[in-house]
């Protein structure tokens, strides 16, 4: 399967830095996030996870926001649910969260995804 | 719930000295984008609060620009109209979001709004979790998450108020006002 990679735009929305590696199974989420329309941006990523998962190959998976909406913080809980299953049935899954060190609302999100998925999160500050 | 807020005279006792930003009108992505940036470049001195009302304002903005039931047209797109004022007093700022909405939505509105200011900080997380699992991307109510509110509470940690005025028959103006201490 082949790599996937988006760069970030700041213009009227932002577009996050993507960057998903099928040989490395590193995978990141960098920038910030709101978007016209943010199920149209974040679908392929989701069906990414989806068919990378199916491989058996470890997947290290890290987050880095510095800002964004209610919206897009949906579409994360779904790459989360898909982390989780693909760790449930057996896959070598590492999620990182890295969060400005004066941003406790973003961590707080953070903690609230491991907690209420039930999912191991690295936070980090930075 | 706090202090009763009325949008009406909290307009007309607004001091030019106290405001910070005041925009009424068609609420397009490209207005956003350029108040968000003025409302980050006149709070870089507050950095940790200026986040905060940054994020408060985007989620308030783009309330409007799905929600508002009032709605403009330039050729042949819709913009929908509203207001968002932010000011300052000693202790802290103040963002408030006016729209005019359906009134079908008062009950729901008010209810959500009892709900959030009734819940302790814990209990709130757990709610916003719980709807943004359940959260439809594209029903009527709820274009985003459907967590806007609750957000808005989170990000400020104080109690949200709003205010209804009937307009006529079917429209009432909505006035949602919020705090964020200064100097965190």
């Amino acid at each position: 399967m082949e790599s996937l990679e988006i760069e970030g735009i700041k213009s009227t929305y932002f577009t996050p830095h993507v960057s998903l590696n099928a040989q490395t199974g590193e995978c990141f989420i960098k920038g910030e996030s709101y978007l016209e329309d943010t199920w149209d941006f974040y679908r392929p990523i989701l069906t990414w996870i989806k068919e990378y998962a199916t491989t058996d190959k470890p997947l290290n998976f890290t987050f880095n926001l510095t800002y964004y909406n209610t919206s897009s913080s949906k579409c994360f809980l779904d790459i989360v649910k898909l982390l989780k299953e693909y760790q449930d049935k057996g896959g070598n899954t590492v999620v990182n969260w890295y969060y400005p060190e004066d941003d406790e609302d973003i961590m707080e999100e953070a903690e609230d995804y491991k907690q209420f998925v039930g999912i191991n999160i690295n936070i980090f500050p930075y | 719930m706090s202090k009763k807020f009325s949008f009406f005279h909290h307009y007309l006792n607004l001091n030019d000295s106290d405001v910070i930003m005041s925009y009424k009108g068609p609420m397009s992505d490209v207005i956003i984008n350029e108040i968000s940036k003025d409302i980050q470049f006149k709070l870089i001195e507050d950095p940790k609060a200026g986040k905060k009302v940054y994020a408060i304002f985007m989620e308030l903005a783009q309330n409007i620009f799905f929600y508002s039931s009032e709605v403009t047209k330039f050729g042949e797109k819709p913009y929908r109209i509203g207001s968002v004022v932010l000011n300052e007093d000693e202790d802290y700022y103040t963002l408030t979001a006016g729209n005019i909405v359906d009134k079908k939505w008062i009950p729901v509105l008010w209810d959500r709004c009892e709900m959030i200011n009734s819940l302790d900080r814990d209990a709130l997380r757990r709610m916003k979790f719980e709807q943004r699992d359940n959260g439809e991307l594209s029903s009527e109510n709820s274009k985003g998450a459907g967590i806007g509110l609750i957000q808005i509470a989170l990000t400020s940690a104080q109690p949200i108020s709003i205010e209804f005025r009937d307009i006529d028959e079917h429209n009432s103006f909505f006035a949602l006002a919020v705090n964020i201490k200064k100097g965190l």
